[in-house]
């Protein structure tokens, strides 16, 4: 029997074998535990490759500027994978040395006690001269610095002139005095010009920061400094009912074709040039261009008609598109500062970056850009120049939880396109969750 | 399993006389067993149960990953059955799922395994190109597939409108039809329990069919009463393992509605939601109790189909 023979037990003068298999075994165990690690630094950012390729040469010319510079090791995700991995990599303790940051997420990085403040060296390593002032203190959350800027952006409807020109034969309407009623007839035009096949707007009723700009633009804010709604929920019914208009007369997509490419800009409606215009971040212009290649446009966004409700003023606001942060546990502090002030300060990482994380947020570095820019770049750095002159700051930084309930928002405007709840309900049910979920 | 239980007590009378002799070497035998097992029962200690013995005390407790975590005792519970609409959403979605897609997949791995048991040439061939679906099936790649087969432009459309039927529709993410597209694709990868029933139906005796044909019964008839008696404990066995893995489907949810549970949470499938709230939102506690929960669902269902068994499952040996 072969079992008998496996089972015979070890000649007993032959102990060195054992010991070996025991080691060996143990080694076996061992090494399946062990892990990676080693020196260096890490860092990570979202993006797509040809920012991940631009920001990985700025980080090679930081090393090169400097003798005795640890290797760097990079990493970088797509913006929902970016925040999942982060936030798990934080809790695990190995946060990443350098981190891109978003002004939405500051609170909950540095409620975890996540990043290094970063006041002590903004009058030495850091300095942030060059920076426009409205910019500086972006990073800032409970009186202390834990982000330096890295780009800025802001909101825009981006407009495809040349599939405009094709349904309705008009270019780019005048965008100084333009109404969410404007708007809302030019979109039905291009359905109706193009005999059914392209949609005015991409559908942005699920849009937190574009319902944000609708707030704004009548005096309010989404969340008051005690982390309480600060608008009418009226205001939200009406919201949710202009794209329900939208979405029936055609001038904004069907639910199932916005759904289908929820998160995926590459399929979305403007892509497939099913949609001539969308709300979008100035840097999504040029992601646009480089998919499609037509020509496009920038537009303010359309204000509230004569007798809305509330005091008119400018929706807009200078947006901080991207931050620099230190891991709070990081053990290259002065390394990992050192490399923040390059990507920020010096001149060598700003002509590899240009402006491919959003306008460079010096007027120096800015000036140069325009100097280089192609149109698209340029249609971009024009438009913030607007902006600077036809925005209102935000009085207060993102509010914990800020984030969860931007996530959810799209749902609920779902559930009106699909008929699952009528703008009322849905209005109210997110307004209770938009409470419950933003507390101090 | 009484295989394995012939050859267990086999080899333990077989050393049992030198056992009695000498005490000492039988001990020295189970320290070598444990030692090989050493990297199993360390995976399943490290691993499985510590994991599960903890998720168990984080689901009474308000753990969000970053703080330590607060006692809140069932919290949690009461929340998701009280005050939890997505809870119970995901819920339904999922029974719905599981009531139609494992029906589904059993009929067509039937069907097929059937087809392929009356002697096809290059049996063999058929046999993987239809296991091949189920091999790929849990995969990303199909579940991006999925997209184009039934997106607005997918195939699926495109073939319809050679019939003159309109077109823009999107079968993914319209909420009537998004969980049907989830159906098909989990009753296409029939694959492993048509390889089982497959076995089992060559297991049947021809003569028992020849014997049912000369009394006169015909294909209906002997189906139900010759083929599906001998295969119960195999359709048993199926039907209880994809009760259970379609209760913890996740990648095509995930991948075909993009990670969201969309459009309008008509995908929420349970372990969606489950995932959303712990690792999207970092309620770990929440989490935790979703899951065991689930824990709960799943051995309800197993002691339902186990107590049921009795009276449609026949363990008569062919052999007695």
């Amino acid at each position: 029997m072969p079992q008998h023979t496996a089972r015979t037990p070890p000649n007993p003068r032959r102990p060195p074998r054992r010991t070996l298999l025991r080691l060996a075994a143990t080694g076996l165990v061992a090494a399946g535990c062990g892990g990676g690690g080693g020196s260096g630094m890490a860092a990570s950012w979202w993006g797509d490759p040809g920012l991940n390729e631009a920001l990985n040469e700025a980080v090679d010319a930081f090393r090169a500027a400097g003798a005795g510079r640890p290797r760097v090791r990079s990493e970088f995700l797509p913006w929902d994978g970016y925040w999942d991995k982060l936030a798990t990599r934080t809790a695990g303790g190995d946060a990443p040395d350098l981190m891109m940051q978003a002004a939405t997420y500051l609170p909950e990085y540095v409620g975890r006690g996540a990043l290094r403040p970063l006041d002590r060296y903004l009058t030495g390593e850091l300095r942030l001269d060059g920076v426009d002032e409205s910019a500086r203190s972006t990073g800032r959350y409970r009186g202390r610095t834990y982000a330096v800027i890295a780009a800025t952006n802001a909101l825009t409807v981006i407009v495809n002139r040349d599939l405009l020109r094709e349904t309705t034969g008009r270019d780019l309407p005048e965008d100084r005095s333009w109404t969410w009623d404007d708007l809302e007839r030019l979109a039905e035009d291009v359905h109706r010009g193009s005999g059914g096949e392209v949609h005015g707007i991409q559908d942005a009723g699920g849009d937190l920061m574009a319902f944000q700009l609708f707030v704004r633009q009548r005096g309010r804010e989404l969340f008051d400094e005690d982390d309480r709604p600060a608008f009418p929920a009226d205001w939200l019914t009406e919201w949710l009912a202009l794209w329900q208009r939208l979405r029936d007369s055609g001038a904004a997509p069907p639910p199932d074709m916005s759904a289908e490419s929820i998160d995926m800009a590459a399929q979305s409606p403007m892509v497939r040039r099913r949609a001539a215009m969308t709300f979008g971040w100035t840097q999504d212009i040029a992601s646009y261009a480089s998919l499609l290649g037509s020509e496009y446009g920038a537009l303010l966004p359309p204000g509230p008609a004569p007798g809305a409700p509330g005091r008119a003023r400018p929706g807009l606001w200078v947006n901080a598109a991207s931050l620099w942060s230190v891991a709070a546990g990081t053990r290259h502090p002065d390394v990992a500062v050192a490399l923040v002030d390059f990507l920020v300060n010096d001149r060598r990482a700003e002509e590899r970056i240009g402006t491919l994380l959003g306008t460079p947020p010096r007027a120096e570095a800015r000036a140069r850009a325009r100097g280089t820019a192609d149109p698209v770049t340029r249609t971009g750095l024009d438009y913030m120049d607007r902006v600077a002159r036809h925005s209102t700051p935000l009085p207060r930084v993102w509010p914990l939880g800020f984030t969860e309930a931007r996530d959810e928002f799209n749902r609920y405007n779902q559930d009106v396109g699909f008929g699952l709840r009528s703008p009322e309900a849905a209005a109210g049910a997110y307004y209770d969750f938009a409470a419950g979920v933003v507390a101090a | 399993m009484n295989a394995f239980a012939r050859t267990r007590s086999a080899t333990r009378t077989g050393t049992g006389a030198r056992t009695r002799t000498r005490p000492g070497r039988r001990h020295r035998h189970n320290g070598w067993g444990y030692l090989f097992l050493a990297p199993w029962l360390l995976g399943f200690f490290l691993l499985v149960l510590g994991p599960m013995a903890a998720s168990f005390a984080l689901s009474f407790t308000d753990f969000n990953l970053f703080d330590p975590p607060h006692w809140i005792g069932l919290d949690n519970y009461t929340h998701a059955f009280f005050d939890d609409e997505r809870f119970w959403n995901s819920l339904s979605v999922t029974f719905q799922y599981v009531f139609a897609s494992v029906p589904a997949r059993l009929a067509f791995a039937l069907a097929v395994a059937m087809l392929l048991n009356r002697g096809v040439a290059g049996l063999r061939v058929y046999r993987a190109i239809y296991y091949l679906p189920s091999l790929l099936g849990g995969s990303v790649a199909i579940a991006v597939l999925w997209r184009q087969l039934f997106g607005s432009d997918g195939l699926l459309n495109h073939v319809l409108s050679w019939f003159g039927a309109d077109t823009g529709h999107s079968w993914i993410a319209d909420p009537d039809t998004s969980l049907l597209t989830m159906i098909v694709l989990a009753a296409w990868q029939f694959g492993s329990p048509m390889i089982i029933f497959l076995a089992g139906l060559r297991q049947i005796p021809s003569e028992l069919y020849e014997a049912a044909e000369l009394d006169g019964a015909g294909p209906f008839t002997r189906f139900r009463s010759v083929t599906l008696p001998l295969l119960s404990p195999l359709i048993f066995f199926n039907l209880l393992l994809q009760v259970i893995g379609a209760f913890q489907a996740f990648t095509p949810a995930y991948v075909v509605s993009n990670g969201t549970g969309g459009p309008s949470d008509s995908t929420l499938f349970y372990t969606l939601y489950l995932y959303e709230e712990g690792f999207t939102q970092f309620h770990m506690g929440y989490a935790s109790a979703l899951a065991w929960v689930l824990f709960a669902v799943i051995a309800v269902f197993s002691a339902i189909a186990f107590l049921t068994s009795r009276y449609w499952v026949h363990y008569a040996d062919v052999r007695s």
